[in-house]
C-alpha cells in the first residue's frame, strides 16, 4: 500500500481482444487503494486486435491517459505471450501529458514535432528552455533526480522499414540538453518484422510515435545493462552511412566481421537473431560499451545496424554467457535503485530487447523474475525492438539487446518532499491558527456571554452551547452543588442525554477531565468533559483552555453571586429602612405592629410570622400579633409549636435557626408533623428581652429543604427584631412620657380645683361654722385624692368605680364631726369609668354622701344609707339613698345656696353632661346619670 | 369695668373664676366648657375680654385666640405650662398668660395689663396702617405726576397744582385723581 504512489499491473490472455483489454485493466485498478491512476501503460500481443484492446482499457478506466505498444513478448512479473498488460501509475504527485506524432517512417522529425505538441511539452525540448543554459552556465553534475521523465513507444524495424527510434532519441536527447531522462522501448511483432503498433487512448496507430511527459514529485531511477563484456577483437568503421556499415578497417564490413568471429563468410549469419549471440559495442564517452547489433549483412557485404553508426568509431566484438546476460536484469534494477537513491520501490518497468528473449532461451525468465524475486514488487514491461534508457553516468542513451529498468519509489523526491513538508508545516500551522482564531472568536463570545448574563442557569446553557466548538474533542458539562449534601445537579451541557442529572461528590473523579469551578475561596460548582468516541485525545493545550474556561466560568459565577448578595443586600436595607419608617410613622398605634408583621411575612414570602411581647404588667410573654400565608392552614400544632419555640426562646434568648423542624437537629422539642422551618429571635431592647419574633417556612416533601430560606440571612433578621425592639422601647417611653406629662397636668388642675373649691367655700363661710367649711373642704380634696389613689399605672385614666365608690363612702363617713351610726349599702355590677369622669363623679358622690349624712341623719343616732350602681342604654347611674326624713318642702335643686349641692349640679351638668335629680323617697334618694361611650368602659370578668 | 367671657372645661373653676371675676367688679357674660361654643359665644357677646383654657373639646385655647386675637384681648388660664405652649400663645397674639393653680390676686393686673396692652398694640396697628395708607397714596400721586411732567411737558410745580385744581374742581381726594390719571396716561 503506497503513501504517495500506487502501481497496479494488470495481464490478460486470451483472445477476446475487447475483453482482454477490460480485464487487464480492471485488474490493474483493482490493485489501486488511494489514488486514480495517473497513467495506464499497455504492452500488448501484436496478434490481437489492438483496437479492441485499447478501446476495453479506456472504457474501464475512464479518462486516465493511456499509451500503449505492441509488444516481442510482455513481462507481468514474468515474461509472457500473446497476453494484454497493463500497467497503472497511481499518484497525486504525478503530472502526466500524452501525445502523439505520425508518420515517422515518413519524417520522423515532424512525428516528434507532432507528438511533442501533441502532449504540449514542446518548450522542454527548445533551445530556449533553460536545460539548455544550465548546461552552459553550470559544469556541476547533473541532478541526480530529475523531476521530469519521458516515456516513449517508437516504431521498430520491420523488413520493410528500418527503425527511425535511434534517431528519434538523438533528437530528443539533443534537444532537452540530456537532462530529461528518456525511458522507452521500440515498437515490435512476434519476430515477424511485418508490422508494429502505438497506442494512445483508445486510438491504434501503427508508424507512429507515442509518449508521456511525466512531471514527477515521485522518487524513481533508472538503470541499464546488457551483460555482455568486450573482447580484444574490434574493427574501426572506416565507411558507414546511416544504419550502413560499408567498411571496417577499410575492408569489406562482413569480411572483417567473420574474421573477428574467427569463422568462414560462409558461416556468417544473416539476420539480427543471428548476429544477437556475437553483438559489437561501441563505447560512449565514458567508456562504457553500448551494443550495436547488425540487423543484416547485405548483398554488397555490407552490414546494416540497428542504431545509426558514425565512421572513424571502433566497434568491439563483445562476449558474455548467458547466465551473464540474464543477471543484466537484476543489474539494472539494482542500477535504477543505486540512481535514484530509492529506499521504497513500489513499481519496476522492465523492457528487455526481443533479441536477448530469443538469446536466453530457457533463462528467460529469470531475467525478470530475478527483479520480482528480491524486490517484491510488480515488474512489468515487454520485449523491445530497441531500448532507451540512462547509462551508468546518466546520460540518455540508446541501445541494442539490452535491458532498460525504470523504477517508481513509493517516496517523494528530496524537492518535492520539502515542498510538501512545507506545505504541510504550513496546512497544519493554518488549521491551528484557524483553530485558535476560532478558539478566540468562543472566548470573546464566552466573555461577552459572562458580561451580559446576570443568573447561572442561561450563563451555563450558553458556555456548554459555546464549548462544541471550543472544546470539539469532548462532550461537555456543568454541574452546580445540590441542596443535598456533597452531590452536584446538572446545569447545562453540550449534548443532551449524555450527562446524568445528578452526581455525587465520590463520582467525580480527580482525573484531568473534570475542572473545579472556583474562584475567590469559593466553590461554585464542576466542569465535566467527556472525550468523544473517535476524537483525537486532547492534548495540553485543549486542556490548559478548558481549564481557562473553568476558570472564567467560576469568575463568572463568583460575581453573579456577589451581584446577587448585593441586591439582596440592597433589598434587605429597603426593607429595613421601610420597616423602620412605618414603626416610627405611627409609634401609637398598638395595630402598626401587626401591620407590619404582616408586612414582614409577605416581604420575605414566608408561611407565617408571630411576635410576642413581654407584658410589663405581669412577667409573662403575650402574643402581641401573628400573620399567617392565607393559602397555609394553620391548626392546633401549629399554634401549640410556635408557644413552645416561644418559651424556649425565653429560656435560651438566642437567635435559631432550624431548616428540618421535624429533624433530630432540632433543639427544640416539637409536636410533628411539623412540616416548617424556622427562625427564632430574641428582640431585646437595653440587654432586656421584650419579645420573641417567630419566623416560618412551610417546607415540602417532593421539593429539596432550602437551606437558610427563613434565614436568609440571620443578621438581616436580627436587624428586623432589633427594629422592633426599638419601636417598643420607644412606644413604652413614650407612654411613660404621656402619662407623667397627663398626671402633672391633671395635678395642677386638681390644686387648680382645690383652691376653687376652697374659695368657693371661702365665699360662704357666713352659713356653716368655720369647722363644718374645713372638714368639708378635706372631705373634698380626699375624694380628688382618691381618684389619684385608684389610677393603675397600666391602665392610664381608667378607674373602677365599684372600688372608687368604697372609697369614697368610707371616706365621706368618715370625715364627718358627728359620727352617727351609719350601715352603708353598695351594690352594682363592676364598671370602669376614665379618670376625668371619675373625678367629678367622686367629687359629686362625696357631696350627696355628705348631705345624706348631715341632712339625713341629722338628729339620729343610725340610719342606712344605700350606694347603687348601675348601667344601662349607654347610661351609668349612682344613686345615693338615704332612710332620713327627706327633702324639705320648699326644697328645689336650682335655687339651693348649699354649696356641696351646686357643685353636683354643675359638675353632673358641665363635667359629666349627665342629669342630676333628688327626690324623696321614704328618704331622699339622689341620682346621677351620664353617659359613657362604649368604647371607654368594659367588663372585667 | 371689663365684660368677660370664660372658656374652661373644668367648671368648678369656671364657678370659682366667675365669682373671682365678680368680686373685683368686671361682668362675665359668658361662659362655656367648650372652644367651638366659645367661638361662637364671642362673636354674639361682644366682650371686652376673653378668658381661655387651653386644653377644652371642640377646639383648643391657642386655635381660638389665633381667630380672635386681633379683635380681642386674650388671657390665657391653664395648668400646661410647657415653653412650646406658652411660644404658640405668643404667636397668636396672646396679652397675658395664668398657669394654674393661681391666686385670686393675679387676675386684676394680669386683666389691666391686657388690655392695655391691646389697646397699645390696637392704635399702633391703626398708625402703621395709616401711614401705609399715607405712603401708598403720596407713590401714587407721585406716580401720576411723573405721567403729567412726561407726557404734557409739565414743570413738577404745575404737574401739582393741575392735580390739585382738578381736586377741587371736582370735589375728589388727591388720591382718586391721581389714580384718574394713571389710568387715563400710564
Amino acid at each position: 500500500m503506497g503513501v504517495y504512489f500506487e502501481a497496479g499491473v494488470g495481464k490478460a490472455v486470451g483472445s477476446n481482444s475487447r475483453q482482454l483489454g477490460h480485464h487487464a485493466a480492471a485488474e490493474a485498478l483493482s490493485q489501486l487503494i488511494h489514488y486514480k491512476p495517473s497513467l495506464a501503460l499497455v504492452f500488448a500481443s501484436p496478434e490481437l486486435d489492438l483496437a479492441h484492446v485499447s478501446s476495453g482499457i479506456v472504457e474501464t478506466l475512464g479518462d486516465c491517459p493511456v499509451i500503449g505498444t505492441s509488444t516481442a513478448g510482455e513481462i507481468a512479473n514474468s515474461p509472457i505471450t500473446h497476453g494484454v498488460v497493463v500497467t497503472l501509475l497511481a499518484s497525486p504527485h504525478l503530472r502526466v501529458r500524452v501525445g502523439i506524432g505520425e508518420g515517422v517512417s515518413k519524417d520522423f522529425r515532424r512525428a516528434v514535432h507532432e507528438a511533442l505538441a501533441d502532449a504540449g511539452v514542446s518548450r522542454y525540448f527548445s533551445a530556449g528552455h533553460p536545460f539548455h543554459h544550465m548546461m552552459h552556465v553550470s559544469t556541476s553534475r547533473k541532478p541526480r533526480v530529475s523531476p521530469v521523465l519521458l516515456i516513449m513507444f517508437s516504431p521498430g524495424a520491420t523488413k520493410t522499414h528500418v527503425s527511425f527510434s535511434h534517431d528519434i532519441h538523438t533528437m530528443l536527447r539533443k534537444a532537452s540538453a540530456n537532462r530529461i531522462p528518456i525511458f522507452g522501448g521500440s515498437s515490435g511483432d512476434y519476430f515477424r518484422f511485418e508490422s508494429n503498433y502505438q497506442i494512445i487512448g483508445n486510438r491504434l496507430a501503427s508508424d507512429a510515435l507515442v509518449l508521456a511527459f511525466i512531471e514527477s514529485e515521485i522518487l524513481f531511477g533508472l538503470g541499464m545493462a546488457h551483460g555482455f563484456s568486450p573482447t580484444t577483437k574490434r574493427a574501426l568503421i572506416t565507411n558507414a552511412s546511416g544504419h550502413i556499415v560499408h567498411e571496417l578497417d577499410r575492408r569489406p564490413a562482413a569480411e572483417v566481421c567473420a574474421g573477428l568471429l574467427g569463422i568462414p563468410m560462409e558461416k556468417l549469419g544473416h539476420d539480427a537473431v543471428w548476429f544477437s549471440q556475437f553483438p559489437f559495442g561501441a563505447t560512449d564517452l565514458y567508456g562504457n560499451s553500448i551494443l550495436q547489433v547488425p540487423e543484416q549483412v547485405l548483398e554488397d557485404g555490407s552490414i546494416q545496424f540497428a542504431p545509426l553508426m558514425r565512421n572513424d568509431q571502433v566497434i568491439t566484438l563483445m562476449r558474455g554467457t548467458r547466465r551473464d546476460i540474464a543477471g543484466a536484469g537484476l543489474s539494472t534494477y539494482n542500477k535504477a535503485i543505486l540512481q535514484g537513491d530509492l529506499k521504497r520501490p513500489a513499481l519496476a518497468l522492465m523492457f528487455s530487447c526481443a533479441l536477448r528473449m530469443r538469446l536466453l532461451g530457457s533463462l528467460q525468465d529469470k531475467e525478470v523474475s530475478s527483479v520480482f524475486r528480491k524486490a517484491r514488487i510488480p515488474v512489468s514491461g515487454f520485449y523491445t525492438f530497441g531500448e532507451q534508457g540512462i547509462s551508468d553516468d546518466g546520460l540518455p542513451i540508446y541501445a541494442n539487446q539490452s535491458v532498460t529498468t525504470l523504477v517508481f519509489s513509493d517516496e517523494l523526491n528530496p524537492m518535492a518532499a520539502l515542498i510538501h513538508k512545507s506545505k504541510n508545516i504550513y496546512l497544519e500551522f493554518k488549521s491551528q491558527l484557524d483553530r485558535k482564531v476560532s478558539q478566540i472568536k468562543a472566548i470573546n463570545r464566552i466573555n461577552q456571554v459572562i458580561e451580559e448574563q446576570t443568573e447561572p442557569g442561561p450563563l451555563l446553557t450558553v458556555l456548554a452551547r459555546e464549548l462544541i466548538t471550543l472544546l470539539p474533542w469532548a462532550y461537555s458539562a456543568f454541574y452546580l452543588p445540590a441542596w443535598e449534601p456533597m452531590s452536584y445537579a446538572l446545569a447545562a451541557s453540550s449534548e443532551q442525554g449524555i450527562f446524568p442529572e445528578h452526581l455525587k461528590t465520590e463520582d467525580i473523579t480527580k482525573d484531568r477531565d473534570s475542572f473545579r469551578l472556583d474562584s475567590h475561596g469559593k466553590h461554585f460548582g464542576v466542569l465535566i468533559l467527556r472525550q468523544k468516541s473517535g476524537a483525537l485525545p486532547p492534548d495540553d493545550e485543549d486542556l490548559v483552555l478548558a481549564e481557562t474556561i473553568g476558570k472564567l466560568t467560576a469568575g463568572s459565577l463568583y460575581r453573579i453571586d456577589l451581584d446577587h448578595g448585593l441586591d439582596m443586600k440592597i433589598q434587605q436595607f429597603e426593607v429595613l429602612n421601610q420597616l423602620g419608617r412605618e414603626l416610627s410613622e405611627s409609634m401609637s398605634a398598638d395595630t402598626q405592629l401587626q401591620k407590619v408583621i404582616g408586612h414582614i411575612r409577605s416581604i420575605l414570602g414566608l408561611s407565617m410570622v408571630s411576635l410576642w411581647l413581654v407584658d410589663p404588667a405581669y412577667p409573662l410573654l403575650v402574643k402581641e400579633a401573628v400573620n399567617t400565608d392565607p393559602g397555609i392552614k394553620v391548626g392546633e400544632e401549629e399554634t401549640e409549636n410556635d408557644e413552645i419555640i416561644t418559651k424556649w426562646q425565653r429560656k435560651y434568648c438566642r437567635a435559631l435557626s432550624v431548616t428540618d423542624a421535624e429533624g433530630d437537629q432540632c433543639p427544640v422539642q416539637l409536636f410533628i408533623p411539623f412540616p416548617f422551618q424556622f427562625t427564632t429571635l430574641p428582640v431585646l431592647f437595653k440587654g432586656q428581652l421584650r419579645g420573641v419574633l417567630n419566623l416560618y417556612a412551610k417546607t415540602y416533601h417532593d421539593q429539596p429543604v432550602q437551606p437558610g430560606c427563613v434565614a436568609g440571612d440571620i443578621e438581616f433578621l436580627k436587624a428586623i427584631a432589633t427594629q422592633i425592639a426599638v419601636f417598643i422601647g420607644n412606644r413604652s417611653i413614650q407612654k411613660d412620657t404621656t402619662f407623667f406629662k397627663e398626671i402633672h397636668h391633671r395635678v395642677k388642675n386638681n390644686l387648680q380645683n382645690i383652691a376653687s373649691l376652697l374659695r368657693m367655700q371661702i365665699r360662704r363661710l357666713d352659713r356653716v361654722t368655720a369647722e363644718q367649711a374645713l372638714t368639708d373642704s378635706i372631705s373634698r380634696i380626699m375624694s380628688i385624692a382618691v381618684v389619684h389613689e385608684t389610677l393603675s399605672r397600666g391602665e392610664i385614666g381608667m378607674v373602677n368605680l365599684g372600688q372608687l365608690l368604697n372609697s369614697i363612702s368610707e371616706l365621706s363617713l368618715a370625715g364627718q364631726l358627728e359620727k352617727p351610726s351609719v350601715t352603708l349599702d353598695i351594690s352594682g355590677p363592676t364598671i370602669m369609668i376614665p379618670s376625668r369622669e371619675a373625678t367629678a363623679l367622686a367629687l359629686s358622690i362625696n357631696e350627696l354622701i355628705q348631705n345624706a349624712v348631715q341632712h339625713g341623719f341629722k338628729d339620729r343616732t343610725q340610719g342606712r344609707l344605700w350606694v347603687s350602681v348601675a348601667r344601662a342604654d349607654g347610661l351609668v347611674s349612682v344613686t345615693v339613698r338615704d332612710d332620713g326624713p327627706g327633702l324639705p318642702a320648699d326644697f328645689d335643686l336650682n335655687r339651693t345656696i348649699s354649696l356641696g349641692l351646686t357643685i353636683v349640679r354643675t359638675l353632673v351638668k358641665d363635667e359629666l353632661k349627665g342629669e342630676f335629680t333628688i327626690w324623696n323617697s321614704g328618704g331622699t334618694t339622689a341620682k346621677v346619670a351620664f353617659p359613657v361611650s362604649a368604647g371607654d368602659y368594659h367588663n372585667i370578668k | 369695668m371689663y365684660r368677660i367671657l370664660i372658656a374652661d372645661d373644668e367648671p368648678l373653676i369656671r364657678v370659682d373664676l366667675r365669682e373671682m371675676l365678680e368680686d373685683i367688679g368686671h361682668t362675665v357674660v359668658g361662659e362655656t366648657g367648650d372652644g367651638k361654643e366659645a367661638y361662637s359665644l364671642i362673636d354674639q357677646l361682644k366682650p371686652d375680654i376673653v378668658m381661655l383654657d387651653i386644653k377644652m373639646p371642640g377646639m383648643n385655647g391657642i386655635e381660638l385666640a389665633k381667630k380672635i386675637a386681633h379683635r380681642y384681648p386674650v388671657i390665657i388660664v391653664t395648668a400646661f405650662c410647657e415653653k412650646h405652649l406658652i411660644q404658640q400663645a405668643r404667636d397668636a397674639g396672646v396679652m397675658a398668660y395664668i398657669t394654674k393653680p393661681f391666686l385670686d390676686r393675679v387676675l386684676s393686673p394680669a386683666i389691666e395689663l391686657a388690655v392695655s396692652h391691646f389697646l397699645e398694640k390696637s392704635s399702633l396697628t391703626e398708625k402703621v396702617n395709616h401711614l401705609k395708607e399715607q405712603l401708598e397714596t403720596r407713590k401714587i400721586i407721585d406716580r401720576a405726576k411723573s405721567l403729567l411732567i412726561e407726557q404734557e411737558k409739565l414743570t413738577e410745580a404745575q404737574a401739582y397744582r393741575k392735580m390739585q385744581t382738578i381736586s377741587m374742581n371736582k370735589n375728589k381726594p388727591l388720591k382718586d385723581v391721581a389714580e384718574a390719571i394713571i389710568l387715563m396716561l400710564g
